[in-house]
């Protein structure tokens, strides 16, 4: 699964670690879903869009 | 897993080597001394609380990647042990000669059974660090 995490990220000029504090997860799991290794679960999906503002299908896209 | 998780984890697994280290001196010499059951009543008890802290920190600082991370450690971890598990069960059968010198030079019954259970864990006691290698590979 692809996502657009890493830019949005930029957009608000916010740091991994900056991220993760607000998600309330590890620094390696933002990093690990940046860069696809890892798919987060659903509550962690909402969380995510629920940060940004957006919907899950904004941020999250189908291979 | 902050500082406070490997301080005590280090404190709690020092502790439990230095007690096992003590009950090896006092079983050595019986009858085992009175202050090493009262050592031991209260040592036992301390150590496990101790190691129920530790993990109770260790959940708090696990999130739901960290779990996936160790869920895939512990199970490909336990597919290896069992794949060298059963390699293990051939070296007889391709290096019989080898195989057969290696029992022969075993003092007795007592050195096979802990040869025995040794080589059965020791498989599995690699196949767990490999599970933590391919873990850290697979996610890095």
């Amino acid at each position: 699964m692809n996502n657009k995490l890493k830019v949005l990220r930029a957009e608000r000029n916010w740091s991994q670690a900056e991220l993760a504090d607000r998600l309330k997860v590890s620094r390696q799991t933002v990093n690990a879903i940046e860069t696809g290794k890892y798919d987060p679960s659903l509550p962690l999906a909402f969380a995510i869009a629920a940060t940004f503002g957006l919907t899950i299908e904004d941020i999250f896209l189908p291979d | 897993m902050g500082v406070r998780f490997w301080s005590v984890a280090g404190i709690m697994v020092l502790a439990a080597g230095l007690l096992g280290g003590f009950n090896m001196v006092w079983i050595r010499h019986p009858p085992f001394p009175v202050y090493g059951y009262g050592v031991d009543l209260v040592a036992i008890p301390a150590i496990i609380a101790g190691l129920l802290y530790v993990r109770r920190i260790k959940a708090a600082a696990m999130d739901e990647f960290m779990i996936a991370k160790k869920r895939f450690a512990a199970q490909s971890g336990f597919v290896i042990g069992f794949a060298l598990f059963a390699v293990s069960g051939l070296v007889p059968l391709m290096f019989p000669q080898a195989y057969h010198q290696f029992i022969g030079g075993m003092d007795g019954a007592d050195d096979g059974f802990i040869i025995g259970r040794v080589s059965g864990m020791a498989p599995f006691v690699l196949g767990l660090v490999f599970g933590q290698i391919g873990a850290w590979l697979k996610y890095r």
